[in-house]
């Protein structure tokens, strides 16, 4: 009997949550935290990409890389393209959202379509940009020569460079963004919105004291995620300007990328320096979480 | 009670890790080649007797259209031989290739033969991830002194002979006949000297038509060794101990390219070469396929050097290379199709629908009446590999390209830039010598 | 006065979004008009939109040259496998992490997170040697289980989990339902638009991964699309034509998905008839 009660008291509340998110939890476990240790082990080893032979090195990789100019410098276009890349992209996101979310035709026409650049893979998008923008062949160079005379390399021009950068990674992904805002707002009962424009607010009102607060745990998630998308962002740099002109656009991964996966292949040195981006990453992460959980209590 | 869980979570954590990394760290290739060797030596006798059907896997990254004729290739292969061999081909791009063969080799599970080039043999020749192959060259049925000697020593590390050549390009000079017509340039020849080159690419340049005379991008270090060369300079001595950046020879040169890329548009890429904008460039032999494909009508020759130097060229051999993880049997059944491959008339053919240069001397023989294709085996014969030990991919984002972005977006004075880039270079042949 | 205000404001909102639609859809129909240019109508100065002479040589090159039923095959195996999967166990980890109570679940909920934040080329090489251990490198298992959940996924599942009705669940509960079943029979059909919004994600992003199922699979019987899309861009030579028909055919099918799944995972739950 004593123990029918314990098994059953496996399953309450307060237990049960542990079935949930086992399955979960142990994919994760193997095949994530397992080879991330690896990884943040190897960061303490002079371990190339053979992985055969290697020494252990201690904290050489971090000293290392503390006086390393080209990491600094991949440190400052990553947090220019945070600063842009992620308010601009989620203003957008938002104010589209708040004028499709109906069930209209326009609104589904709109949504889907700005939905395609998601369904493209980065090779596709670097194939249709690097000829699009190509200096000698490119449609956008050859509309801007017709107003100033000459054509502009876009992706050469170090001024350009990573504003086109950025400007790719907002095409490519703010469809994806407004979809999850949409789901988001239809989740918000339409009682509120009902009752507010009975009390006569405007759309601005609506938005900014019924939409916004109870988009919170929606925003909270798309904050959380872009910002962890931008620190990592790559394949939109790797398929167009590899970094360059003059490392201009060359962010933290792609660095990490290039020392770990070009000769001479320094697998090590490139852990050490995903184990400070991920320090760094985690701090952010965790204050903008701590802030938007806070928020999120008081409304709820 | 928060604090415990906490506790063995990450204890078993560390212990995990701590199994894995030694785990790969002690699963060194050597020791399984050591037991798959043997053991295959064990039934290598029996697979002979029997005929047994062997399939071999093959990696390479002939992506695009050659991918396509050396598929072909294979696929004849499999049909004719009597050997019961099937080559299975696994195509990739040459960066993902290079991700993951080097742990394909270190997991045991490499394939049992693929392609690799002059720009990506130095880490595996370093870490002795191929076997030699020199015994190809007794096979019974190959004829050794058909191959050009200069070729066949190139794929020669310290000795040791790690491939077995697939296919030899080198970079030429291309010019456009329609744009030099309507400049008023020779347009049958083609400029005989760098200085002619220059001269060239200035009158050639016309930024209201988008029309270029020439490509200088920092990022491509091609050009770069061509300048170098063409004033009988390189980026480093032979056995590369010594930074040869800051000679006058290297002056010369970087100041040329920095007149050049004036008359270079900002951004390059394959399709800048074929859009008939571009007066001179240095390019490959792949561009050749497109810039037929595109009309144009252009000349090639070897890339010439400056009054009174002696020209040089890159040599790009690719090879054929067996990881030492493939058994003994597995190795000579390779070596069928590397015999197969170098037969005059798969050499013939790969030529004629790749437009890269022949390297067997019968089948040279074969292009005879074609004055493009026998001008592409010019540089074949006095080129070499550019830092064959290291390879110039591991300078190039440290050294060549940010010495590049000073001189041409930056303006840097030349000299000193080259002394800095110069002690650079050094410093990375002294690290990668020890 | 009213009614006037409204109709500038809608007429703004209707003209930007329009932009917008533009913006998004010029790279694509240059894309598909040249997919039936020749390449020098493509590559050309100066250039120009509209086909000289309209050709079907791209896409026969694209189906000549890569098998392009066993790439869709391994694609949707591969890519719908890991979506469904991963829907529904981070549907129920997400769950867990929303509504339910247990010890070190903040805890563990931020170590999740925190697991997205490596780059993934980091851990490759790690995980392809323990795929190798495991042998499960060139397996369809191998490559499903390792994404069978993801930290994204617990998340979003999670906020989404996070904003549902209390009174229904405590409705439940006092009805006598166990946890699983509040789950099963209330919460999850309640929150099946998030679900089906998650399935496309993770059917996109895996869709279009090159990197991960290259590396893990040994062979051209194993490949997915993207593997097949990169034969059309080797290094120093382009072909530029076929690349684009080949990234026109790989995005119709996700495409064609997307437009039937619209029906369903835009809307919430006001519009499935669960209004609190």
């Amino acid at each position: 009997m004593e123990s029918k009660i314990k098994f059953s008291k496996l399953f309450d509340k307060d237990h049960v949550g542990y079935f949930f998110i086992l399955p979960s939890l142990l994919i994760i476990f193997i095949f994530t935290i397992m080879p991330l240790f690896e990884a943040f082990g190897i960061a303490a080893t002079d371990m190339n990409i053979f992985m055969s032979k290697w020494n252990f090195t201690g904290m050489e990789n971090f000293i290392r890389s503390f006086q390393d100019e080209r990491l600094l410098n991949s440190f400052k276009n990553t947090a220019i393209f945070v600063l842009f890349n992620v308010p601009i992209q989620i203003a957008i996101s938002l104010v589209l959202a708040f004028w499709l979310y109906q069930s209209t035709w326009f609104g589904k026409f709109c949504r889907s379509v700005y939905y395609i650049p998601v369904l493209c893979s980065s090779t596709a998008v670097g194939i249709i940009f690097n000829l699009m923008l190509n200096s000698t062949v490119g449609y956008i160079p050859y509309i801007i020569s017709k107003f100033t005379g000459e054509p502009i390399a876009l992706f050469a021009e170090e001024k350009y460079a990573m504003a086109v950068i950025i400007f790719l990674a907002i095409w490519k992904s703010f469809g994806k963004t407004v979809i999850i805002l949409v789901s988001g707002i239809n989740n918000i009962s339409s009682t509120y919105f009902e009752a507010s424009e009975i009390d006569g607010a405007n759309k601005f009102q609506q938005f900014i004291y019924i939409t916004i607060p109870n988009l919170l745990p929606t925003l909270n998630f798309i904050l959380l995620t872009s910002i962890i998308g931008a620190f990592q962002v790559f394949d939109i740099v790797y398929v167009t300007t590899g970094g360059g002109p003059n490392f201009t656009t060359e962010t933290i991964v792609q660095y990490i990328y290039n020392r770990g996966f070009s000769a001479p292949y320094e697998v090590g040195y490139a852990s050490a320096m995903a184990v400070e981006l991920f320090i760094i990453i985690a701090v952010i992460i965790l204050f903008f979480k701590g802030f938007m959980e806070r928020k999120i209590e008081k409304t709820f | 009670m928060k604090k415990r869980v906490v506790a063995i979570v990450l204890a078993a954590m560390t212990a995990a890790s701590l199994a894995a990394c030694g785990g790969s760290g002690s699963s060194s290739a050597t020791d399984q080649t050591g037991a798959s060797t043997d053991q295959a030596e064990a039934s290598a006798d029996k697979a002979e007797a029997s005929g047994e059907p062997i399939t071999l896997s093959f990696w390479n990254g002939f992506t695009s259209g050659d991918g396509e004729v050396l598929q072909q290739i294979v696929d004849d292969f499999n049909a004719s031989n009597d050997k019961n061999i099937t080559i299975e081909m696994d195509v990739m791009p040459w960066d993902s290739f290079n991700e993951k063969l080097p742990a394909a080799i270190t997991a045991g599970n490499a394939p049992d033969f693929v392609l690799c080039s002059s720009g990506y043999y130095p880490p595996y020749v370093k870490e002795n991830s191929f076997q030699d192959v020199s015994d190809f060259y007794e096979m019974d049925g190959v004829n050794a002194d058909d191959f050009e000697e200069n070729v066949k020593d190139l794929l020669y590390y310290d000795g040791k002979c790690i491939g077995i050549p697939m296919q030899m390009v080198s970079h030429y000079f291309f010019w456009d006949k329609d744009l030099y017509e309507a400049a008023g340039l020779d347009a049958e020849n083609g400029p005989s000297t760098w200085e002619e080159i220059v001269e060239n690419a200035k009158i050639l340049t016309d930024k209201s038509k988008n029309q270029y005379g020439f490509n200088v991008d920092p990022a491509d270090n091609v050009v770069l060794q061509y300048a170098l060369f063409a004033q009988g300079g390189d980026l480093c001595n032979a056995d590369e101990t010594e930074a040869t950046l800051n000679t006058d020879a290297a002056v010369a040169a970087i100041s040329s390219l920095k007149e050049l890329s004036n008359y270079s548009p900002k951004d390059m890429d394959d399709n800048t070469f074929i859009s008939g904008q571009m007066g001179q460039f240095i390019n490959g032999p792949w561009i050749i396929s497109g810039l037929r494909e595109n009309d144009i009508n252009f000349g090639v020759k070897a890339v010439p050097a400056a009054e009174g130097k002696d020209p040089g060229a890159v040599v790009i051999p690719v090879g054929f290379s067996i990881p030492v993880t493939t058994s003994e049997e597995h190795k000579q059944a390779v070596y069928e199709f590397v015999k197969y491959w170098n037969t005059t008339d798969n050499c013939t053919r790969w030529t004629k629908e790749c437009g890269t240069p022949a390297y067997l001397k019968s089948a040279e023989e074969n292009f005879k009446d074609d004055p493009l294709t026998s001008a592409l085996s010019v540089p074949l014969q006095y080129g070499h590999v550019a830092c064959k030990k290291n390879g110039v991919s591991s300078f190039k984002t440290d050294v060549l390209q940010p010495m590049m972005e000073a001189v041409i977006n930056d303006n840097a004075d030349i000299p000193s830039t080259l002394d800095k880039y110069n002690a650079i270079l050094q410093e990375k042949l002294d690290k990668a010598a020890q | 006065m009213r009614k006037k205000k409204i109709n500038a404001y809608q007429i703004i909102k209707v003209i930007v979004c329009i932009l917008i639609l533009a913006v998004v859809v010029f790279p694509f129909i240059w894309m598909i008009l040249s997919t039936f240019k020749l390449q020098k109508d493509i590559i050309k100065w100066p250039p120009s939109i509209w086909p000289k002479a309209w050709t079907l040589q791209n896409y026969t090159k694209v189906f000549k040259r890569i098998p392009l039923a066993i790439y869709i095959r391994n694609t949707v195996i591969f890519a719908g496998g890991v979506s469904i999967c991963s829907a529904f166990l981070d549907s129920l980890a997400g769950y867990a992490f929303a509504r339910l109570n247990f010890k070190g679940k903040k805890w563990l909920f931020n170590l999740i997170i925190l697991t997205m934040l490596i780059p993934f080329q980091i851990i490759m090489i790690p995980l392809y040697m323990e795929l190798n251990d495991m042998n499960l490198l060139n397996t369809f298992f191998g490559l499903i289980i390792t994404r069978a959940t993801s930290a994204y996924g617990i998340f979003f599942m999670c906020s989404s989990y996070t904003g549902l009705p209390e009174s229904l669940e405590e409705a439940a509960r006092i009805d006598g339902l166990n946890e699983f079943g509040i789950f099963a029979r209330i919460m999850f059909p309640l929150n099946k638009p998030t679900f089906i919004t998650f399935f496309i994600f993770c059917l996109t992003s895996n869709w279009n991964d090159l990197i991960y199922p290259l590396m893990m699979t040994n062979s051209t019987n194993m490949r997915t699309l993207p593997a097949g899309l990169a034969m059309f861009v080797g290094e120093g030579v382009r072909e530029t034509g076929p690349a684009l028909a080949g990234a026109l055919i790989s995005i119709l099918p996700l495409f064609v998905l997307y437009c039937f799944a619209q029906k369903y995972f835009v809307e919430g739950i006001a519009v499935s008839g669960m209004k609190e």
